[in-house]
């Protein structure tokens, strides 16, 4: 059975995987929803590798696809895999502000406040941006706090190809458009499909653990 | 349903089914919303979008007028958004309209067209212009007796679906409407729908008064090989009149062109 490291987008908490946790565990996987700690991509990162056991496997959501991506780089024996929920997908040289300025329709731009040096999302347009289709959506808004501006725009290097990685696209995203989530995904095979909006996690947390279950044993029997 | 934030507009959009099945795109007509499509029976494996237009529904309305054009890039911005390609398009009127100038544009985008109770050029610039006037004047309260009779024809009043639709159309901004109307105004693709070629039915209400059975007939003969179907008893809008045949007119086309 696998052992998952869950990983929150920008100015999400650790516990918008309250559902999934016990959705894996009925599945037979352990799962942690990872705190980021400090400032910087590579205190996310460094952090997760602390914390997680060998052999896991990572799970980035939006821009938390870089910071699974990032802990990847740093410890590429330690881990099984890497899968892009919804997520931006690194590619060379480009950050997560690059990427969303490059989508076709940066749907994200205009929500994002920039606060103390940092930087958060509207709760008013987080509503139906991120939380279409879940239930309570205005307390998943109101839940949004400010992350610091660094992380979003550390561009990264690529995996090495043979890396096992995998993408969950969400087909009713309205916050990264699930055309240029499969446009981002364009280099991975592995692939799942799920039918809600930016927030997995609370519309949707029984077939996110499916998707994760699927896609783990894909992994492993690499 | 929720907004799709594109960066000059939110337009209000559903998507259903699952994402392997194939696309189907319903666009409304003037003065409805998606909600004119909730009754239509359809297949249970396709992949449904449904969108409210500028101007209507919970989408934004902009001051008008709105140019054709750009009803037509929403929709082919949705269809990008949420990636679909290879789509069935189904427009009723208005949306008989745009569908025509997404498969002009962006025949990629376009498998089949159904157009419904729709023409190549509808109505007179004079005509639009009166009526536009006349709700810039008086707002759509007034002019809403006229547009149902006009819709369900004779029996308007005890029509089952009249109270909604009334409601549709009076919760119309009146500036999305006179946008809208104005884009209508506009357009006239007899030239370019005359160059298509794709798999396409007509269907027309034999009561149509709005788009009557011989104008929506003498649009289908422009597509070499569009399949012409008139319907008895019905009017303008038949997924109001008669919602089962409509959604099994549009089944035996899918089933036809092997769409599902």
């Amino acid at each position: 059975m696998a052992e998952f490291m869950l990983i929150h987008g920008a100015c999400h908490r650790a516990g918008v995987w309250r559902a999934v946790l016990p959705a894996l565990a009925a599945k037979g996987h352990t799962a942690q929803a990872v705190s980021l700690q400090g400032a910087t991509l590579n205190d996310y990162a460094a952090g997760i590798v602390a914390q997680s056991p060998n052999g896991a496997i990572l799970v980035g959501h939006s821009a938390g696809g870089f910071v699974a991506h990032a802990a990847a780089l740093g410890a590429q024996g330690h881990f099984a895999g890497v899968i892009y929920l919804c997520a931006f997908v690194p590619s060379v040289g480009k950050s997560v502000a690059d990427l969303r300025r490059a989508a076709p329709n940066d749907a994200l731009g205009p929500a994002i406040w920039r606060i103390d040096g940092g930087y958060g999302f509207d709760p008013n347009i987080a509503l139906s941006l991120f939380f279409n289709g879940c239930p309570n959506p205005a307390a998943h808004a109101a839940g949004l706090r400010v992350d610091p501006m660094q992380p979003v725009q550390t561009a990264l290097p690529d995996l090495p190809a043979a890396f096992p990685r995998a993408a969950i696209i969400c087909d009713d995203d309205r916050a990264i458009a699930p055309a240029y989530q499969m446009h981002m995904a364009a280099g991975i095979t592995l692939r799942r499909h799920l039918p809600c909006g930016h927030a997995p996690f609370f519309a949707a947390p029984d077939l996110l653990a499916q998707s994760l279950h699927d896609l783990a044993d894909m992994i492993g029997r690499r | 349903m929720a907004l799709v934030y594109l960066p000059d507009i939110r337009l209000n959009a559903d998507l259903r089914g699952d994402a392997s099945a194939p696309p189907i795109v319903l666009i409304h007509a003037l003065g409805t919303h998606s909600g004119l499509w909730a009754d239509v029976p359809l297949a249970p494996n396709l992949r449904v979008l449904t969108m409210d237009l500028r101007g209507h529904g919970a989408s934004d309305a902009p001051p008008p007028p709105y140019q054709m054009g750009a009803m037509i890039r929403d929709v082919e911005r949705l269809m990008d958004h949420f990636n679909l390609r290879d789509a069935v398009v189904v427009g009723i009127s208005l949306g008989g309209l745009i569908a025509q100038g997404l498969a002009i544009k962006r025949l990629d985008l376009v498998r089949g067209m159904v157009l419904s109770n729709t023409a190549a050029k509808i109505g007179t610039a004079e005509l639009w212009s009166a009526r536009c006037a006349e709700i810039a004047r008086t707002g759509l309260h007034p002019y809403a007796d006229g547009a149902m009779q006009r819709m369900l024809g004779r029996a308007w009043r005890d029509h089952p679906k009249m109270p909604m639709l009334r409601e549709m159309l009076v919760q119309t901004a009146p500036e999305g409407w006179i946008g809208a109307a104005r884009a209508i105004a506009g357009a006239d693709f007899y030239t370019p729908t005359a160059a298509l070629c794709l798999p396409t039915l007509v269907i027309a209400g034999a009561n149509d008064g709005t788009t009557p059975p011989d104008l929506v007939r003498e649009t289908a003969d422009l597509i070499p090989g569009a399949e012409f179907h008139l319907m008895r008893g019905v009017g303008h809008l038949p997924m109001l009149d008669n919602p089962v045949a409509y959604g099994a007119l549009i089944a035996a086309f899918l089933a036809r062109i092997g769409h599902g």
